[in-house]
């Protein structure tokens, strides 16, 4: 029990309230027919795992549960936000009014006091959204922490303060099983990533982002980690990193296809264009391709959108200046159509090669 | 054995990191400032005007000085353009420029190279500031000649008051802090200027300009270009701060001298902090 999840255990309820629903629907058809006793004890056995699930996890036992949750998620999520902005501006504003012992030990009494507080809340609260809140907080101090140190002692600003704030969101992110944090610390790792490669060809760091080509090498990473490191533990985790990898290498690509003088290859800005308008259609091709045969459906839905995006931008290039309005829209409209044509029938291949498991 | 991990042990993990972080940005501030500093500058407001923020930072109680360094021969004080460095020692510092016969789209991909890490020898009222100085004073004497040949002409009697007005200024406010060489190791500035009283090595980043057929090199800033007022002195600057008492505003005469220490690590801090009679 304690080896699961709340996520995982959220599923199997789900499975268990369909499996009913399931069941009746074959009493009532005569499909099939329990006896009574088996009836009895197949219930009592689910009853037992969701009244357990719902002592530990405190998860939905129906619909409207989740809906509800749903609500509760965005506002857990708004009120992280919300409590890091906070305290930024707390320090901010009495900031300077201590001396510099004072300023040192607040700093540091901060970001360990929350790291406490926010383990001693995920011990007690099943749901995660008190957790959640905690951590978030915990993870703002600890960057302000760095943050205002550099500025405290005019340190001069390095990218290295990126990595440890990288480790200290995965690390609260894999301990309580929080998504929010993930996404921060895959946010610190690219940028620390990124900063390193363009700092390779002479580049100030903080200027990585005009060289896009800098992001690729932390796209490989994110989308290899999840292929040799096991995330069956926690929901939803190999789907955002393989997400920030798709969003890491196709963003950058689809920037060079418009803007090929900020590359780095040494081509003329039109051959540059060309070569990653090319590359765009391939990658984000062959990440729908991916996604299907492995039945990923963020990298589905990434690639269809970054596919669609690289056509349209293509369409326009080529027609918005020398035909008519409506017959440009006539062809989105048609390769829509033909797009979907051709998703239908990798679905159907797809399922016709064993189905969605 | 299979190591079991619990949120007790991440949370001492993360501690960890928390502590050995602290203690390794400290470490690092401490070896700024351990020994003999790099250099020693003393400055005033001149060279140090309180730093202006725009919201969030404006909300921020701390007190910064701004850097307010110029570029020696550059034709505004806002200038950033270095047109003193030539080609080849553009080339030595890592830029790749276009030759004479270059396209357009060969300029500007040379145009879009980014910033490089370089560094900087900054001067303190040295030859650069007198330089400055004598140019100012050209220009008046220029102006006076031709209100001379010109004794109708109102614009240029106005026009002479004007720039003895500029070189006033320039003799009582203008600052006096000058970047006077460029290279990419700092121990090769130092051994070029070794006045460690008037010569501070800074590290900072320099790009490319192209306009027209011309390429220029131009700072794009220094890595640290504010500083902060230690809590000792607060008190004495922080009642400045308002952007109604600007110096360069109001014309008027500098209000403080700060003593200004860059350590090993060429990174700047106030030690001493006084208020100017005027």
């Amino acid at each position: 029990m304690n080896e699961l999840s709340r996520t995982a255990a959220q599923r199997r309820a789900d499975e268990i309230r369909v499996f009913r629903e399931e069941l009746e629907r074959l009493q009532a058809e005569h499909v099939l027919t329990l006896t009574d006793e088996q009836r009895q004890s197949v219930q009592q056995h689910h009853d037992a795992l969701l009244g357990s699930y719902t002592a530990t996890f405190d998860i939905d036992r129906d619909q409207q549960a989740q809906r509800l949750s749903l609500g509760m998620r965005v506002a857990s999520f708004l009120g992280a936000v919300a409590l890091a902005a906070s305290v930024f501006f707390l320090f901010n504003q009495y900031w300077g009014l201590f001396p510099t012992w004072a300023q040192v030990t607040l700093l540091l009494v901060a970001s360990l006091g929350t790291l406490f507080a926010t383990y001693w809340i995920g011990r007690r609260d099943p749901t995660g959204y008190f957790s959640k809140l905690a951590a978030m907080v915990a993870f703002a101090c600890f960057v302000l922490n760095i943050a205002l140190l550099g500025e405290m002692f005019n340190i001069t600003p390095s990218d290295k303060a990126f990595i440890v704030w990288a480790a200290l969101a995965l690390l609260l992110a894999y301990t309580f099983d929080l998504r929010l944090l993930l996404a921060a610390g895959i946010l610190c790792f690219i940028a620390f990533v990124s900063a390193r490669v363009g700092t390779w060809s002479g580049v100030y760091w903080l200027y990585f982002g005009e060289r896009p080509e800098n992001f690729f090498p932390a796209a490989a990473l994110l989308f290899c980690l999840p292929l040799f490191v096991s995330h069956a533990k926690f929901q939803g985790f190999a789907a955002l990193y393989r997400i920030f990898a798709l969003l890491t290498l196709l963003l950058p690509v689809l920037v060079l296809a418009n803007w090929g003088e900020i590359s780095y290859l040494p081509f003329s800005a039109a051959a540059v264009e060309r070569i990653y308008q090319v590359l765009g259609f391939v990658l984000s091709a062959a990440a729908i391709w991916l996604g299907v045969r492995c039945e990923w459906a963020d990298t589905v839905n990434t690639g269809t959108v970054f596919f669609v995006i690289f056509l349209y931008t293509k369409f326009y290039d080529w027609w918005w200046e020398i035909v008519p309005k409506f017959v440009f829209f006539l062809i989105i409209g048609l390769t829509s159509i033909l797009f979907i044509l051709v998703m239908k029938r990798l679905r159907a291949a797809a399922q016709g090669a064993g189905g969605p498991r | 054995m299979k190591f079991a991990w619990s949120k007790s042990r991440a949370m001492l993990v993360a501690a960890a990191l928390v502590v050995v972080t602290n203690a390794i940005a400290l470490g690092g501030v401490a070896y700024n400032r351990s020994g003999k500093p790099d250099s020693v500058l003393q400055l005033t407001e001149r060279e140090l005007p309180i730093q202006w923020w725009s919201w969030p930072e404006n909300e921020n109680s701390a007190v910064h000085l701004r850097l307010n360094w110029r570029i020696a021969g550059g034709s505004y004080v806002w200038d950033r353009g270095i047109d003193w460095l030539s080609e080849p020692q553009l080339r030595a510092l890592g830029f790749e420029l276009p030759d004479a016969a270059a396209s357009s789209e060969e300029r500007l991909r040379a145009a879009h190279q980014t910033a490089r890490d370089v560094f900087f020898a900054l001067e303190f009222d040295g030859p650069a500031y007198q330089g400055e100085l004598e140019r100012q004073r050209k220009v008046v004497s220029k102006a006076e000649e031709e209100s001379a040949a010109a004794v109708e002409d109102k614009a240029a009697r106005e026009r002479v008051e004007d720039e003895k007005e500029n070189l006033r200024l320039e003799q009582l406010n203008g600052s006096r802090l000058f970047v006077v060489a460029v290279d990419t190791d700092a121990d090769t500035l130092r051994q070029r200027y070794p006045d460690r009283k008037h010569y501070a090595i800074v590290s900072g980043r320099l790009e490319l300009r192209v306009s027209g057929d011309k390429t220029v090199a131009q700072i794009d800033d220094l890595n640290v270009n504010v500083i902060r007022v230690p809590h000792a002195y607060r008190k004495l600057v922080e009642p400045l701060r308002t952007p109604e008492s600007s110096i360069t505003q109001y014309k008027s005469a500098p209000r403080y001298a700060a003593t200004v220490h860059f350590g090993r690590r060429l990174e700047p801090w106030i030690v001493d902090a006084r208020r100017l009679d005027r």
